[in-house]
């Protein structure tokens, strides 16, 4: 897939950096502070999809929060389109919500259980879009369309949907607004390897469709590589690696790289016969890369990787 | 001569508001001693049921309307629950997907197992705290006093799941059934824990089933694996057997659905449709409304399982059709 790149990128981190205060530390007198996120820079191009991979407590959540603007930095600049979003209050971020959106990790929880399916999909034109009621049926409708949904799912509540129609609908939510940008946080790690590749493949088509831009956010390189142009390793909140997914497979050049490529099941053409593996998951029970409690937390000056 | 676990034609339906759930609809297997078992299949196919059902855990809501699960030579449906509570943790073990729900957050590591070696082993305390601290050092813990007095908040979820080892193995029980036991963990945890078994099996000469959805992880661990669907198990076989030939469609269908560096840029094959609610009520092969290659005969009764070679078996007409699935 050939992704032509403006001039500007759309988005721009440079030197991003989110602290949280930990709790505790009334005895020694010291604050711990965790470094989710520590001196990130990183580019969108409009029409590129970016993957974010790295495990649990990494900071990948967080950076996405904070290009969304969910989360404030602690340091650092967020460039939209050009424009200096990250010290921008509630009200002038307003307008731009509508041109980035979020798709969470588990549907079940970020679609309200009380809501049928045609008012989820209309909530963001009502609230934002001003759009009125009779006109929005027509809307949301056209909106699940794109998303492999029909009218049929219009007055379902989401516990009656499966986890993929689900995601199919908060996929639409998220398109509501026509945005530009879509923030991908572990879509499709509660989904099962069947309805992970329908949803996948929605995702590729749409992006194709609609001009998308995404930053994909995942633990699975596998899934990462499929959607995305260029992939961005984050460990213990910086990025350690990043390239186009096929340069990363090819050649990781981090040794955590190198760990979480081994990790991953791989199909592998072994004399014409495919087979199923986790290719390095040897090197991984080496204690060379006991990488079982990556720290946030750094410790004298370095980091403690365990 | 029975193996060492059998279950034959397994039916097992819940009851619950909106009438019966058929979960497992006649599954037939074999476990044999000392090997890692795989038990596959996507949510709501059953292998949780199935798992539950091997230690008598089932809950209220189940029942049990056919089959049986010979283990050791006894049926482990027809126990008493006196009988059942001495094959729990002295004979059969289980480990669940998440280590943070499945330990008590209100008592320490150290507690929680001296409790099962006191009450299965009959050891005193002070001997029920000596094996316990032994068995979590045999999992790798480090710092074992420590992780003895520590509570599961303490600890990350790597350790904890490897805590969950420590005391499902503390009676050395002959079979070990391990539910997602990585799914809640990072890959280069899951790798850690995943090699952490089958060195534990060759330790205390275990038996494992391994109840996944990751046909990755199959592939790298384990000697045999039965794929279910719909409460079904639709093929069964040497991991090398089925992943050099896949014979089902559905094992087919999930294979090619993992997204790999060989199908960037390509759309995958996702399989069609979802899994149905009710399998019970489907008459015919449950994954014939998703399947590429349905015929008449899918949708009127349903395959059997079928030896297709000495160590793989399908239930599917279309190798008894001639015909070739792919």
């Amino acid at each position: 897939m050939t992704v032509s790149r403006s001039e500007a990128p759309l988005i721009e981190v440079r030197s991003l950096t989110k602290h949280f205060r930990l709790p505790g530390g009334w005895l020694t007198g010291k604050r711990r502070v965790l470094h989710a996120v520590d001196d990130v820079s990183l580019q969108v191009y409009t029409g590129e999809a970016l993957g974010i991979v790295g495990e649990s407590g990494c900071g990948k959540t967080t950076l996405g929060r904070l290009v969304l603007r969910l989360l404030d930095p602690t340091a650092g600049q967020i460039l939209f389109d050009g424009r200096e979003i990250a010290k921008l209050k509630k009200s002038e971020l307003l307008p731009l919500r509508r041109q980035m959106q979020v798709v969470f990790q588990n549907p079940q929880q970020s679609l309200s259980a009380r809501l049928r399916v045609a008012d989820i999909v209309a909530e963001p034109l009502r609230t934002v879009g001003g759009i009125a009621d009779d006109q929005s049926r027509r809307r949301v409708l056209g909106l699940l369309e794109q998303v492999g949904l029909g009218a049929q799912h219009l007055d379902r509540y989401p516990h009656e949907l499966s986890g993929g129609q689900c995601q199919r609908v908060a996929i639409a939510r998220a398109l509501a607004l026509d945005p530009v940008l879509l923030v991908l946080d572990e879509p499709t790690s509660a989904l099962d390897v069947s309805v992970q590749a329908q949803i996948l493949n929605l995702l590729v088509d749409l992006r194709q469709r609609l001009g998308l831009t995404y930053l994909f956010i995942s633990h699975d390189l596998g899934v990462v590589e499929h959607v995305c142009d260029r992939i961005a390793v984050m460990y213990l909140g910086k990025i350690v690696e990043s390239g186009p997914g096929k340069e990363i497979f090819a050649a990781p050049g981090h040794p955590y790289t190198q760990a979480l490529l081994g990790a991953i099941p791989s199909q592998m053409s072994r004399r014409g016969v495919n087979w199923l593996c986790c290719r390095v998951m040897s090197q991984v029970r080496q204690p060379a890369i006991w990488l079982s409690i990556p720290h946030p937390v750094p410790v004298g000056t370095g980091y403690l990787p365990d | 001569m029975k193996s060492f676990l059998q279950i034959q034609d397994l039916h097992i339906a819940f009851q619950s508001d909106r009438g019966t759930v058929a979960a497992l609809n006649g599954v037939t297997l074999d476990v044999r001693r000392g090997e890692m078992f795989g038990l596959v299949g996507e949510t709501g196919c059953g292998k949780t049921v199935t798992g539950l059902a091997m230690l008598g855990l089932l809950p209220k809501s189940a029942r049990v309307r056919s089959g049986s699960i010979f283990f050791e030579h006894t049926d482990v449906l027809a126990m008493s629950a006196g009988e059942l509570q001495s094959l729990r943790g002295r004979r059969i073990s289980m480990i669940f997907q998440d280590p943070s729900t499945a330990l008590n957050p209100v008592f320490t590591i150290g507690s929680q197992m001296e409790r099962v070696a006191r009450q299965h082993l009959g050891l005193n305390r002070r001997q029920a705290r000596a094996r316990a601290g032994a068995m979590l050092e045999a999992v790798g813990l480090p710092d074992v006093g420590w992780i003895l007095s520590a509570y599961p908040h303490h600890l990350s979820g790597g350790m904890k799941q490897r805590a969950m080892i420590a005391m499902a193995l503390l009676c050395e029980p002959a079979l070990l059934v391990a539910d997602e036991p990585t799914t809640a963990l990072d890959v280069t945890i899951q790798a850690q824990i995943l090699a952490l078994l089958s060195e534990l099996r060759s330790k205390f000469n275990l038996t494992v089933m391994l109840i996944t959805h990751n046909l990755g992880v199959v592939a790298h661990t384990c000697d045999r694996f039965a794929v279910l669907y719909a409460g079904r198990v639709v093929e069964i076989g040497a991991t090398s057997a089925v992943f050099t030939v896949p014979q089902h469609p559905y094992t087919r269908a999930l294979l090619a659905a993992i997204p790999t560096p060989a199908a960037h840029g390509k759309a995958l094959a996702a399989i069609p449709g979802t899994v149905p609610v009710n399998p019970g009520a489907v008459s015919g092969c449950a994954f014939a409304p998703r399947c590429a290659f349905v015929f008449d005969r899918c949708k009127q009764e349903a395959p059997p399982l079928r030896a297709v070679a000495a160590n793989q078996a399908n239930a599917c007409f279309l190798d008894e059709a001639g015909g070739d699935a792919g």
